[in-house]
């Protein structure tokens, strides 16, 4: 009797002409499901550091701020406590954010903070930064309709 | 709200409260000291000059 041959296993992506573009379909399916997974995290953790750069500097340089507040007087002690209330709400929500504390009910807040930006800030005529923030307020309502995210402190 | 919340979220939420407090009074004393940007300032101005680019 014969000794028997063993053929050499090949990689699926060689086992036929279908097979190279089926891996191919299925790493991108793995890279969309990774992103679908991840992506509400990696936005919320970006807007968090976005929020709390602009909170941290309100909070310490009040008086380079007051020119956005509206209707106020920017040289008035009013606009500073103005912008100083802002600045302690943007930093707390940063918390919020890259901690992932309720983080659906803390994007809308966010949202409703941005909109309350791009609204002062079209009002006073600057739409190029209206613009740019219009950007980070769409992405704050994107994240209140995101239900699954990763990193999210739990009870 | 706080059941949402949780302990330890509420823990993060007042300590960042209280950094934020302290940073406001830290900028309240020192308000004025700081530089000024111009109001129609071009925004690479506002980054060149260390100003707010809000």
């Amino acid at each position: 009797m014969p000794p028997a041959v063993e053929t050499p296993q090949l990689p699926e992506s060689r086992r036929s002409p279908q097979a190279r573009p089926r891996a191919r379909a299925a790493l991108a399916e793995r890279g969309a499901a990774i992103a679908s997974e991840w992506a509400p995290t990696a936005g919320r953790i970006l807007l968090g550091v976005v929020f709390l750069w602009f909170g941290y500097h309100e909070l310490l340089e009040p008086g380079q701020w007051t020119q956005y507040v509206p209707v106020i007087s920017e040289s008035s002690s009013l606009a500073v406590i103005a912008v100083l209330a802002h600045g302690w709400v943007l930093f707390v929500l940063a918390a919020a954010l890259l901690a992932g504390i309720t983080p659906r009910i803390t994007a809308a807040v966010a949202s409703l903070l941005m909109l309350e930006i791009v609204i002062s800030l079209a009002a006073t005529g600057l739409s190029d930064t209206a613009l740019r923030d219009a950007g980070v307020l769409g992405l704050a309502v994107c994240l209140t309709g995101c239900k699954n995210q990763r990193l999210v402190l739990r009870n | 709200m706080t059941g949402q919340v949780g302990p330890r979220g509420v823990a993060i939420l007042v300590l960042a409260g209280i950094t934020a407090l302290l940073l406001a009074v830290l900028g309240w004393t020192q308000r004025g000291t700081g530089p000024t940007a111009s109001h129609s300032a071009p925004i690479g101005v506002y980054l060149i000059s260390g100003g707010p680019t809000r």
